[in-house]
């Protein structure tokens, strides 16, 4: 296990560095001007001025490598630019918006693993029945839908239409449909006050995808489980089908979604741009959206920078919790007497 | 698994021995497949819908009676459906139905354009990784790992913005240069996996070349999980394109794509709400749809379904 | 006075599927008694695990659709489901071919061992524990008290084997079902296995129901057989009737088929033909279209033989074949000439 660790621990220095390299690629090999777009974007119209601040800042005039030198000497010692407009560091613009974006993605994890592993372990047992059906179109529109057409669906649903704020229910469970109220938090992530009024609309979209995504790998995974010779020996020894289900088969068919739960990651971190813009969720999804209107080149690649470092790091510790619950990985391979 | 779980696996010819009369005869997989395919009341529907949706992009001229960029209907903005405009207009008059069925073919242009790239590019390289292995295997997979750890949206968006000036082409270029990813450890890994297997073995020992053990016997069994995924792929591209359109990083005004109506309809959310879900509408039935032939078609391809009632 | 545990009447299961409709096992009776080792022999496709599979209702797709099976005054095929789960491990137990798709990867196999006690007998986390290093123990498994604890794949495949029989016999099951339990093995460490099944069923006086489509096993452990073909049981009597006194061609093709060690330089006789489908089983007799002794049409193609005694043998010898009795005498005539 431990050796397991280390090599994926090292792996990660060569793919970091190629992605980063990359994103060094993207923003200032690609474009025809970097310069300019950093300055304020084609569509703003510098004064050379500016365009030559920004090349003297940035060094951008100089040859390809030194500036591939550079960037990675600044992203070192992480200084992540300035954002053209309003000057304020990236630095300082993540530390703002970050905090905001993980308590959104805590809460979109936990409805993930919650709702989708139950979803899916229910549909697999009940296969080809209608809860089965329905949960199977349900899942699928739900993965269809576009993330910021259900996130604006729930606003008007909730805002405009007679839906469920205008019913009869009292005042604590009217649910807000922009912003992030008084903003107050226990232990970083759990909403106090008038805080989780605004938090459960935005979670709800935001996990989405990816709750769908992990009901039908459950679903998925729990069939193959339950075709499974081991789960025929649980019957064999006089189990009872709950236990047969809930002893044996569970704790197998979950080692995949595990997995998936990493890899999701991504698809929430792309989805919390749109739902963050949706629900007007300050985070960082929401300063990268602002930030691709802006043509803001410094603060998109900044955040980009660290989304990128927060995802390997995720799915390293996915990697490595999966190898600790299937013992095959955990203890090596077998022992031959 | 033993057969006793499989009973159909008793029903066909033994393998290899010469059968003697009264054994009934093994049904040919493809027939097998489109049997299980008909029977999935899902993927026909979605079938239908995709087929539906392309002869109204194609004859779209005949189906609508608006221009969707130029008629604008003066006077009547943001107006909701009505006899004249099926699904009312737009901000600028624009009647939205037209708008919708014109964006069909930007959708599925892209969606399919843009999927057909990514297989091109990711079956290629697994294929070669996969068959290969040794050195050109990790280089691929390296290279790959690279382009992983940037989440796919993110990487798209980043392309799009730094490079998009709004063209079609662009855009298509971008999403399947980010696509392929997926494809490419499936492919693999099945190639990998195949490779040891013991027919490719018995065509080596025949004296078969190993192009053409690679294209005639390994890659027609890769493709199977290579035809789901692409189906698929297209509901996800069409997504992408949305998002991109929406972030304003895809095609721009005032081509007719649903990403972008959905983006200028959220102004007015509010009091002319047909602006945004119409698109989205459209959006969510045209994935959904592909989404469920791709499911289709994965359980009707997958032997291990057979006889599960 | 040996007493009878199982009795099996008539026992018939089908399978519907999108082809049609399987007649896996169609009208198959056989009795088990205390002490003794029944194997049932056949092809792949035979019918065999079907059959005992069904007593337990271990096979979700399977339809029983007649038939009677008596284990201690009670009907298994109409057994209320919680008595079924009763019996399953504490009364009938069984162990299947592959102990490594068989056993859960992720559960040590101490646990797995012991969670047979704690359901049956309600004995506590320690308790079981320390019986699954008991059962470890004799089924021979060395340093039992360190290997409780290892994972399934940290056995070798005789010693999984082995665990599993540990398993199968933690509540002392008066009868035992091994479903080709040697079959994955390699042939050094079947013979031990093989053994060991032995010694357990004499320790604890059960009966053991061997499938299997192995004859050298048969001959080693067996005392009785019982040979099936195409979901039917074809011929049933003593291992030594069997292998020396068959009353049925089809028996008398596996027996022929069996490469000998020490018959060099003979070619081998297979049984022609290949095994039926169970969808369109063969009219009459289902062994008609592949037997040297078939008089077609009449009446091997069109009748269907009765499972019953020979005349001039003995009455627990049965096969299902309308010239038995022919096939005895020519055998007889062959030894009075040699």
């Amino acid at each position: 296990m431990t050796s397991y660790i280390i090599r994926r621990v090292l792996l990660i220095i060569p793919t970091v560095f190629g992605a980063l390299s990359f994103l060094f690629f993207i923003f200032f090999a690609l474009p025809g001007d970097p310069a300019e777009l950093i300055a304020g974007g084609a569509d703003r119209n510098p004064s050379p001025e500016a365009v030559a601040q920004v090349n003297d800042r940035y060094g951008l005039d100089e040859p390809l490598i030194e500036q591939f030198a550079d960037y990675w000497k600044r992203t070192l010692s992480w200084d992540l630019g300035e954002s053209y407009e309003g000057r304020r560091s990236v630095n300082e613009i993540l530390g703002e918006t970050a905090p905001r974006s993980i308590r959104l993605g805590i809460w979109a994890i936990i409805i993930e693993i919650v709702v989708g592993i139950s979803v899916g372990l229910v549909s697999a047992i009940r296969r080809y029945s209608i809860s089965d059906k329905l949960t199977t179109i349900a899942t699928a529109a739900a993965s269809a839908i576009p993330v910021f057409v259900l996130g604006y669906f729930l606003q008007y649903w909730f805002a405009v239409l007679p839906g469920p704020n205008k019913w009869d229910l009292p005042q604590w469970a009217q649910l807000k449909t922009q912003g992030r109220g008084d903003d107050s938090w226990l232990l970083f992530f759990i909403p106090t006050g008038d805080t989780w009024r605004h938090l459960v609309l935005p979670a709800i979209t935001l996990a989405s995808v990816s709750t769908a995504l992990a009901a039908r790998m459950m679903r998925g995974s729990m069939l193959e489980v339950l075709g499974a010779d081991y789960m025929r020996t649980a019957r064999a020894k006089g189990l009872t089908e709950r236990q047969v289900i809930g002893r044996h088969g569970v704790r197998n068919a979950m080692l995949p979604v595990v997995t998936l739960i990493g890899i999701d990651f991504g698809t929430t971190i792309g989805a919390s741009i749109l739902t963050e813009t949706v629900f007007s969720w300050r985070g960082l999804g929401y300063t990268i959206a602002e930030a691709i209107d802006a043509r803001d080149l410094p603060v998109m690649l900044g955040l980009t920078l660290v989304v990128v470092l927060a995802y390997t790091v995720i799915n390293l510790i996915v990697d490595i919790s999966y190898a600790w619950f299937d013992p095959r990985v955990r203890l090596g391979g077998s022992e031959t007497r | 698994m033993t057969f006793v779980d499989q009973p159909e696996a008793l029903t066909g010819t033994p393998t290899g021995e010469a059968g003697i009369a009264d054994v009934h005869e093994a049904q040919p997989l493809g027939r097998d497949v489109l049997r299980r395919f008909r029977r999935n009341k899902l993927a026909m529907l979605g079938l239908a819908f995709i087929v539906l949706l392309i002869l109204a992009a194609i004859f779209a001229p005949l189906i609508t009676s608006y221009d969707p960029i130029h008629d604008r209907a003066r006077g009547q903005y943001r107006d909701g459906p009505s006899a004249e405009h099926w699904l009312g207009t737009d901000t600028i008059g624009r009647d939205v139905f037209s708008r919708i069925v014109y964006g069909a073919r930007i959708s599925l242009r892209i969606g399919i354009l843009a999927t057909a790239l990514s297989l091109l590019i990711g079956v290629t390289l697994g294929s070669i990784a996969g068959f290969f292995g040794g050195i050109i295997d990790s280089i691929v997979m390296r290279i790959t790992d690279m382009f992983l750890a940037i989440p796919y949206i993110v990487l798209a968006i980043a392309i799009a913005t730094v490079v998009g000036r709004g063209k079609e082409n662009t855009v298509i270029l971008v999403l399947g240069l980010t696509g392929w990813l997926a494809i490419v450890r499936v492919v693999r890994a099945t190639f990998l996996g195949l490779k040891e297997l013991e027919y490719v073995e018995a065509a080596r020992a025949l004296g078969f070349s190993r192009l053409r053990i690679m294209a005639r016997h390994v890659l027609p069994n890769a493709l199977q999980p290579v035809i789901v995924y692409g189906t698929i792929a297209i509901g996800g591209v069409i997504l992408a394109e949305a998002a991109l359109s929406f972030l304003g990083v895809g095609v721009f005004d005032p081509t007719p794509s649903w990403g972008l109506m959905i983006e200028n309809g959220r102004r007015d959310l509010a009091n002319a709400p047909h602006m945004l879900f119409f698109p989205g509408l459209a959006v969510l039935l045209t994935v959904l749809a592909f989404v469920f032939v791709g499911d289709g078609l994965r359980d009707a391809l997958d032997p291990k379904l057979r006889g599960r009632e | 006075m040996t007493e009878t545990l199982l009795s099996v009447r008539d026992l018939r299961v089908e399978f519907h599927t999108d082809a049609g409709v399987v007649k896996a096992v169609d009208g198959v009776s056989f009795d088990v008694a205390r002490g003794e080792v029944f194997s049932i022999v056949g092809e792949s496709g035979s019918g065999k695990s079907v059959a005992c599979m069904s007593l337990l209702g271990l096979i979700p797709n399977a339809k029983v659709v007649g038939g009677e099976a008596w284990w201690k005054e009670t009907d298994l095929l109409q057994a209320r489901p919680e008595l079924l789960r009763r019996i399953r491990g504490g009364e009938i137990a069984m162990i299947f071919q592959d102990p490594l798709t068989a056993l859960n990867p992720v559960h040590r196999v101490g646990r797995q061992i012991g969670e047979m006690v704690r359901i049956h007998e309600r004995a506590s986390k320690r308790e079981a524990r320390d019986r699954a290093i008991e059962l470890l123990d004799l089924v021979g498994i060395p340093q039992a008290e360190r290997r409780v604890d290892n994972y399934p794949h940290e056995f070798s495949g005789g010693m999984r084997q082995r665990a599993m029989i540990a398993m199968a016999i933690a509540c002392e099951p008066d009868l035992l079902i091994a479903d080709e339990p040697t079959t994955a093995l390699d042939v050094t460490v079947q013979a031990q296995v093989l053994e060991v099944l032995l010694e357990i069923k004499d320790r604890i006086n059960s009966a053991i129901v061997l499938i299997t489509h192995d004859l050298g096993v048969v001959a080693g452990m067996a005392d009785r057989v019982m040979v099936m073909y195409a979901g039917r049981a074809v011929e049933m009597g003593t291992t030594d009737e069997i292998f020396y006194d068959m009353l049925h061609p089809y028996t008398v093709g596996l027996l022929a088929s069996l490469p000998r060690v020490d018959a060099t330089g003979e070619e081998l006789v297979p049984i022609r033909g290949a095994p039926p489908s169970l969808i369109h089983v063969p009219a009459g007799c289902p062994f008609h279209p592949r037997c040297d002794y078939a008089r077609l049409p009449t009446p091997c193609s069109t009748v269907v033989p009765e499972f019953d005694p020979v005349p001039g043998k003995n009455p627990d010898h049965r096969s299902a074949c309308h010239f038995a009795e022919e096939l005895a005498g020519e055998r007889e005539r062959g030894k009075a000439r040699a």
